[in-house]
């Protein structure tokens, strides 16, 4: 019995600790993008889902940015449809940015300019 | 001693049906028990998992550093990126599971990649098992812990950030009903002393859910191989 509640206390430390430290993360943790743009292509997958948003950069260059976020199944558990969010509709991205560089984000938030609507990402506390 | 055994006839048939007796109450008393052992049928969603385990880096030798670094030059060596994920990969993902549990044995059936698995209760493991991705899964009771074992896995990841296991992996875990009956702790031990230096591993907790398990197309997906 003691073991149970020693191990349910650690779930109650433990589980907030996880998203400031992930290990071996491709996504540097502390590194936050901000991206307003136009989404090109949205991969409605298992097992990861992906939305390409196309901004503009300071230099006036157009840039693709790849969010990745949770398999369908789960965002169709959390509510996220597959005809929700189209081509063409003008978005503000907020991800963790890739340690390699790329421009590639973990999806933080996703949220649409015309009506509010928000998509799911890794907010802060989710697992995996 | 001996002359203790040396009983009259009748004495004789009173000890036989003490013994008859005392043989059915235990049968029942263990016919009993095991109904009694909690009972972790229904669907499994994840709630979280206790990162001091998982979360920091993994104690690796030098073959097992040796193969992440491998697969940290080409991640997209990785298996997973085919649809094809091993045990570890399955079980602590943040999907639905679903439980079938008899006397006999415990049945799997996992969201991810449409996995089954069984494992049969005080069932031994096959002497030179040929190594997959699921592998062996044998199951026995500890106390109200229900402990499955899996061997016979064949090299692979634990994690999608590339954590390499070799083919001696062996993989527990323990299954325990907290008091609510609705929430259990799933405490999985990695056992690989090709790869670790020593077992590691993570406690995740899941709650019964209310959510159908889902198709999952990994396979069929328009973009594989991305």
């Amino acid at each position: 019995m003691n073991k149970k509640i020693v191990a349910l206390v650690l779930f109650m430390l433990a589980v907030p600790a996880y998203a400031h430290h992930s290990f071996l993360s491709i996504y540097d943790q502390d590194s936050i993008e901000v991206i307003e743009g136009v989404v090109t292509e949205v991969w409605f997958e298992n097992p990861h889902s992906r939305v390409y948003v196309e901004s503009t950069d300071s230099s006036g260059n157009k840039v693709v940015w790849e969010a990745e976020t949770y398999p369908r199944n789960i965002l169709v558990r959390r509510g996220w449809n597959h005809n929700d969010l189209k081509e063409g509709d003008e978005v503000v991205l907020k991800g963790r940015k890739a340690k390699n560089g790329t421009t590639r984000v973990q999806m933080l938030t996703l949220t649409r300019s015309s009506d509010g609507w928000e998509g799911i990402g890794f907010e802060e506390n989710s697992i995996d | 001693m001996t002359r203790l055994f040396i009983y009259s006839y009748k004495k004789t048939r009173k000890a036989v049906l003490f013994t008859l007796i005392w043989a059915l109450s235990s049968l029942l008393t263990t016919a009993m028990a095991a109904q009694s052992k909690p009972d972790f049928s229904g669907t499994w969603e994840m709630e979280g998992w206790s990162a001091e385990e998982w979360d920091v880096e993994p104690p690796y030798t030098a073959a097992g550093l040796a193969a992440f670094q491998e697969w940290e030059s080409d991640p997209l060596s990785d298996p997973a990126h085919q649809c094809i994920f091993s045990l570890v990969r399955i079980t602590t993902a943040p999907m639905l599971h679903e439980i079938i549990q008899d006397e006999e044995r415990i049945v799997m059936l996992y969201e991810y990649e449409h996995q089954v698995r069984r494992a049969y209760i005080d069932r031994a493991h096959p002497e030179d098992p040929y190594p997959t991705f699921m592998g062996y899964s044998n199951a026995a009771w500890d106390g109200d812990s229900l402990v499955i074992e899996a061997v016979g896995l064949q090299e692979g990841y634990l994690r999608p950030q590339g954590v390499p296991h070799s083919d001696q992996l062996r993989v527990v875990e323990t299954r325990t009903m907290l008091a609510d009956g609705n929430t259990l702790t799933l405490e999985t031990l990695i056992d690989d002393p090709v790869y670790f230096t020593k077992p590691w591993g993570v406690t995740t907790q899941w709650k019964k859910s209310d959510f159908e398990i889902m198709d999952y197309d990994c396979v069929a997906r328009p973009h594989i191989g991305d």
